[in-house]
């Protein structure tokens, strides 16, 4: 190889190592460029989780929703409520709109977040489970009333499923029990209850003949409502079905420091929301996710 | 093109234009390598924050704050903080409405500078709710 060969040589090789290196770092400026756009990306997506999550707890202890948690079982999704009833705050459409007021000021200005929410929005909370449409309301946040409700219930009556409602009014507990319910005469110690269960075709069931009445606070206490498959039928203040094709159970008191737990047969997740007319960083956040599994 | 050889060597050959490709190859290389370096930083201070966002938000749902708050101590999260990872600092302060600290916790050494902030409200709830803004610096040590 003489000297002119040897130089040509050289030089290939080092334009080639020149363009090996220059493709490497056109290569690392758009990788770091791509990495740095995905960060930011992830920035954003992180403060609007982190706000979102941050008013959902706040509303929850706003509300007084003691617990509330869906856990897991195999099959079985259990969802666990507790609240206070009614509101222990002294005026809680006030301290409602404290929070609004705080929320939409300090908190967006120093988390950045630019949040903004309507406490109008969240005058009578309800919390929704995402499955069955099941859901807990209030008609105020005095909390004076729950009511539990499933409209795929009644939807699915043509099946031959369980329509049931129960409504607690006025300081009232809804309570029915499958095993020891029974009226008892009103006086100190009972609580007024007042029952709307309806079969599949509709019509309104009466608990030993009877839709609204007293119980002793044990009752209540031992909370039941199942639903179940097949022919609905009423005896003795229990309620049996031919075959347990689909059920849901809720057990507890719906009433005053109430606990409610509801057994799903679920294959899906669970959650349960709290809608709420909330912004962030100008991104409408429909519904908060205070429970799910 | 021109080649240049020293002192008649047969060893190592280098031209005038090879060495310039070489130099602003390099200096592309060192280029890239600080926008990469500040990529991975960014990602170095986004992981210290997500930290500091999930220590909030656990002191928080234990009922820490509110504790805290409630009973004018720092002791029901002062020690929490020590469950920070070993290399990071931290700092946690919870501020009235009007920006005023009303608590604070150190762990470690101070956050000077380089420090991530996470923050969080907290809502006490009561007969007369109250609402406080939780903020955790933390930093490398």
């Amino acid at each position: 190889m003489n000297g002119r060969l040897r130089g040509f040589f050289f030089t290939a090789l080092f334009l080639g190592m020149f363009l090996a290196l220059l493709g490497f770092a056109v290569f690392y400026k758009a990788s770091a460029q791509a990495w740095s756009l995905t960060v930011s990306e992830k920035k954003i997506g992180t403060r609007i989780a982190d706000a979102a999550d941050d008013v959902a707890w706040d509303l929850k202890k706003l509300l007084q929703l003691d617990e509330l948690a869906v856990e897991r079982n195999g099959p079985v999704t259990t969802v666990r409520l507790s609240a206070k009833m009614p509101s222990v705050a002294g005026d809680p459409a006030a301290a409602l709109a404290s929070y609004a007021a705080f929320l939409n000021g300090a908190y967006s200005q120093r988390t950045g977040a630019n949040t903004t929410l309507d406490p109008a929005s969240l005058s009578a909370p309800f919390v929704y489970f995402d499955y069955l449409g099941f859901n807990v309301s209030w008609a105020n946040l005095s909390k004076t009333s729950m009511f539990a409700y499933s409209p795929a219930l009644e939807a699915i009556d043509s099946q031959g499923r369980l329509s049931a409602n129960c409504n607690a009014t006025g300081g009232s507990r809804c309570a029915f029990t499958s095993a020891s319910w029974s009226w008892v005469p009103c006086g100190a110690g009972t609580l007024n209850v007042s029952l709307r269960i309806a079969d599949r075709s509709g019509s309104t069931v009466s608990i030993n003949g009877a839709s609204s009445g007293c119980v002793t606070a044990s009752q209540a206490n031992e909370f039941t409502m199942i639903g179940l498959g097949g022919n609905m039928a009423v005896s003795a203040g229990s309620v049996a079905g031919s075959s347990p094709a689909f059920g849901l159970s809720l057990t507890g008191a719906l009433g005053y420091d109430s606990v409610l737990s509801a057994n799903f047969s679920s294959t899906g997740p669970v959650r349960a929301r709290i809608p709420a007319a909330l912004t962030i960083n100008n991104r409408s956040v429909g519904s908060l996710v205070l429970a799910e599994d | 093109m021109k080649k240049m050889q020293t002192g008649g060597a047969r060893g190592f050959i280098f031209t005038v234009d090879t060495m310039a490709a070489l130099f602003v190859s390099l200096i592309l290389v060192l280029a890239s390598y600080a926008v990469l370096l500040k990529a991975v930083s960014d990602t170095s201070d986004y992981d210290a924050q997500r930290i500091a966002a999930a220590m909030l938000a656990s002191l928080e749902k234990d009922g820490s704050l509110a504790l805290a708050i409630s009973t004018s101590s720092t002791g029901f999260f002062a020690g929490k903080l020590d469950s920070l990872p070993s290399s990071m600092c931290g700092r946690l302060t919870i501020r009235a409405q009007d920006n005023s600290p009303v608590l604070s916790s150190v762990k470690g050494c101070p956050c000077a500078t380089q420090k991530m902030v996470a923050k969080r409200s907290v809502a006490v709830a009561g007969a007369s709710p109250a609402f406080y803004l939780a903020d955790l610096e933390v930093c490398g040590k």
